[in-house]
């Protein structure tokens, strides 16, 4: 290698505050990113332009280094002002007639002994660091590994804004056989969740409150808004902010106890019932400690802790449990629960408890209630439920209302949901199955692809929407006999 | 003792013996610089400026310091070529016999100064130039050597054109330098008033004699020059040239010639003088920088049309300096 490299190396070797600076330089490049992606964890093309203009600036420099002796020398010269120095050194070692050999000797030396005082700054790198695939790497990983150690649990906001209702109604779903659901849908108004019986709970209390889904979500109203008003026609556009309004009035109008009635017939429909006992809490972390309908948890259920990174799972048997007592304590459910459940498949049942990362919020003394007033809590009477719009989702044939929810846990964060129109009604959808979970999946479709979802929750959601898909009763029959579980 | 060595001492020594005249010639620090250069380049000087601006003075001074022999030639339009290089003269001797013994002239000396040499006929300024240019006088068939070292540095008065020869081109090119001195400041015209007038000017402790300047000249002859750079002057002297297809608007606008080849070797020569100077053993582009105005800016002939423009010769070469990024 010619002298004049050999002099950078020997450089770049002997200098330790160069090499102090350069290793602190890269470390606090590295943390950044590493903080960025951390920060903003939700925010994936920010991240992936800011990894972008990094390596853009890396491959300038890169591109820019010299790739010669002789460029470097130049560089050395030009950067660190050394008067020629470097690049008179590479002549006399290249041709030893050039001048007289002890002066040369004098220009080699000299260019060795200068060498340790060059400024870093004066100085361009002629290879790519390594070190940048380390820390592209190192912060690829904290992207994409959603559970990984740097990714805070309090910052990933929930999956779905957890409701128990709509959960129930997931589960029921799930559950009800097709004829039956058919036989609801055609029967408009009737309830939701008890095989047969046509939702007789709900009708009379939801019609008087017109509510739809414009209330915070713990109030879910009887009808449709396209019951009430008497139309239902595809594609509609989102419901008028005037009708909005009137709903929102309209359900004020309702008394707390109403409210009550309201909500405990739904609850009775669907199996859920709030209960006083800590252990018996319905919530547990981000998602709620549901089962389906009949109570079952599924022991089936598939774990997802390579995918979701660190789980506080629970285990089945407690789960189970859980879902159980909850079960009993059904008022005048249990019957129905248990009939629902002799005629659902348990293996088919919804259960994305093990496959939901159990974070602690911090908030388990507090049970859901669909009445509360505080702050946070999500209730018909949180002070801080207002209404508010958003932007669109990009498809003009799902009809949806904007709803502002306030986290009913202290570090989640609050934020808009977006509900289907007569998707969360407490099962007295005047919709077929297939056309909300059809609306769902476009709404959900959109989220996952643009915006600030992490990584590792897409997954989960598109895992959950293949589960709730909607299938033909004979591809249901053919695959609740090969695959229980619903995998 | 090793090269380094030898270059540290020898920087040592011309920066003691640049200090020494400046305890006697206030200011015009560059003016002593440029002209220390030029002598271990072994260059002659064309120092231009007003009278009384001491450059009598610094020619006595420079060798003084040396222990060099000085001899001063005013120059008036009468004055003679045999009056420079000296000639034959009859003479008897005791027996009586006649011969013709030469007798040199002035020019025989170490440090000669051809004071306002614009006022010389151009017979007087050729029998000099030759001088200059071959370090020996011939005289009657016979060739005589000149002393070494032998420099010859000349004035020139820029007021009072009147009655005056100025230097044709070819004989400005042989002169390595041309020197403008400028009027001192404030301060330095204070210092000389109060210190030249408090008695005689004091004598100079001597630093080096000729032979030790005769050593400096040859180390500084060995200076290296990296190739690159010895590229980069030789762009220079043709970024003088109105006709190179590189050159800067304001030299293809402005100048009727361009430098020589000798320009290159002054160059060189001056360059390899500054970095001893400095105590580099290798020739660097700051060297080349600072020797190329000194240079160049008599041997640029500019047009007409730069005299009406007011346009210096030392605008052009600055210019062509830029050019090619030095």
């Amino acid at each position: 290698m010619e002298r004049v490299a050999q002099i950078h190396h020997r450089w770049r070797r002997q200098n330790l505050r160069w090499r102090l600076a350069e290793a602190s330089t890269r470390l606090l490049s590295i943390s950044m990113m590493m903080m960025v992606g951390w920060l903003w964890s939700m925010s994936t093309p920010v991240l992936i332009g800011l990894l972008c203009g990094i390596l853009a600036g890396e491959v300038a420099v890169w591109v820019r280094r010299p790739k010669s002796v002789d460029a470097l020398a130049a560089a050395l010269d030009r950067g660190a002002k050394t008067g020629w120095l470097m690049q008179t050194a590479l002549a006399v070692e290249r041709d030893p007639d050039l001048g007289d050999p002890e002066l040369a000797r004098a220009v080699i030396d000299r260019a060795i002994a200068m060498a340790p005082r060059l400024t870093p700054l004066a100085l361009r790198p002629y290879r790519l660091p390594r070190w940048w695939l380390g820390g592209a790497a190192l912060a690829a990983a904290t992207l994409l590994i959603p559970a990984g150690p740097l990714r805070a649990p309090e910052f990933a906001p929930p999956l779905l804004a957890s409701d128990p209702l709509f959960d129930a109604d997931v589960a029921l779903v799930q559950a009800e056989p097709s004829e039956d659901r058919a036989q609801r849908i055609a029967a408009p108004g009737a309830g939701v969740g008890v095989s047969g019986e046509g939702g007789s709970n709900t009708d009379g209390g939801a019609s008087g409150s017109g509510s739809g889904n414009t209330q915070t979500i713990g109030v879910h109203g009887g009808k449709s808004r396209a019951q009430e008003n008497g139309t239902l026609s595809e594609g509609d556009e989102a419901v008028s902010s005037r009708e909005e309004e009137q709903e929102t009035e309209d359900a004020a109008g309702l008394s707390d106890e109403d409210l009550m009635k309201l909500m405990s017939a739904e609850s009775a429909a669907s199996g859920y019932r709030p209960s006083d006992n800590p252990s018996d809490r319905p919530m547990k972390g981000l998602s709620p400690n549901r089962g389906t309908a009949n109570g079952e948890i599924g022991s089936e259920a598939e774990t997802s802790t390579a995918d979701l990174g660190a789980v506080d799972e629970a285990s089945p048997g407690e789960d189970n449990n859980t879902g159980g007592s909850r079960s009993e304590q059904a008022d005048g459910t249990g019957e129905a629960s248990d009939e629902t459940a002799e005629a659902s498949d348990p293996g088919n049942s919804l259960n994305l408890m093990n496959d939901t990362p159990q974070i602690e919020s911090g908030n388990d003394d507090k049970i859901w209630d669909p009445l509360a007033s505080g702050a946070g809590m999500g209730g018909i009477n949180d002070a801080n439920a207002t209404e508010r719009s958003v932007a669109g989702t990009g498809r003009d044939d799902v009809r949806t209302v904007e709803e502002w929810v306030e986290s009913r846990w202290q570090r989640s964060p609050e934020g808009i949901v977006r509900s289907i129109d007569g998707g969360m009604t407490g099962g007295q959808s005047a919709l077929e199955y297939e056309e909300i979970y059809t609306q769902y999946a476009r709404i959900a479709d959109v989220a996952v692809n643009d915006e600030a979802i992490p990584p590792g929750r897409r997954d989960y959601i598109r895992r959950y929407f293949e589960r709730i898909r909607p299938a033909d009763a004979e591809d249901s029959d053919d695959r609740r006999a090969t695959d229980p579980a619903g995998l | 003792m090793t090269a380094e060595q030898q270059i540290q001492q020898v920087s040592e020594q011309l920066t003691r013996l640049e200090r020494e005249i400046r305890k006697v010639y206030v200011g015009q620090d560059a003016l002593v610089r440029s002209a220390l250069t030029g002598l271990i380049a072994g260059g002659n000087l064309l120092i231009e400026g007003t009278p009384g601006l001491g450059k009598t003075l610094l020619v006595r001074l420079l060798s003084q310091a040396l222990q060099l022999q000085f001899n001063r030639i005013q120059f008036t339009p009468d004055l003679m070529p045999a009056d420079i290089t000296g000639g034959q003269t009859l003479l008897r001797s005791p027996d009586g016999a006649v011969e013709l013994r030469f007798r040199p002239g002035p020019i025989f000396a170490n440090i000669v100064l051809a004071d306002e040499i614009n006022r010389g006929t151009p017979k007087t300024q050729s029998a000099l130039l030759e001088a200059m240019a071959e370090a020996a006088v011939t005289l009657a068939g016979n060739r005589r050597p000149l002393p070494q070292p032998f420099f010859v540095i000349a004035t020139q008065n820029p007021i009072e054109m009147e009655g005056t020869y100025p230097l044709p081109e070819a004989q400005l090119d042989r002169f390595l330098f041309k020197l403008n001195v400028a009027f001192p400041s404030i301060d330095e015209l204070t210092r000389i008033g109060v210190e030249t007038t408090r008695g005689p000017t004091r004598d100079l402790s001597a630093v080096l004699d000729g032979a030790g300047l005769r050593n400096i000249q040859r180390l500084a002859e060995k200076i290296i020059v990296e190739p690159g750079l010895a590229r980069r002057a030789a762009a220079l002297v043709l970024a003088t040239h109105p006709d190179t297809a590189d050159s800067p608007r304001l030299i293809q606008r402005f100048v009727r010639f361009g430098a020589s080849p000798r320009a290159m070797q002054a160059l060189l020569r001056a360059g390899r003088a500054a970095a001893l100077m400095a105590g580099r053993p290798h020739l660097s582009d700051k060297d080349l920088r600072a020797v190329a105005l000194p240079v160049l800016r008599h041997r640029v002939f500019t047009r007409f049309e730069a005299e009406m423009e007011d346009i210096a010769p030392d605008e052009l070469v600055e210019a062509a300096v830029q050019s090619v990024g030095l």
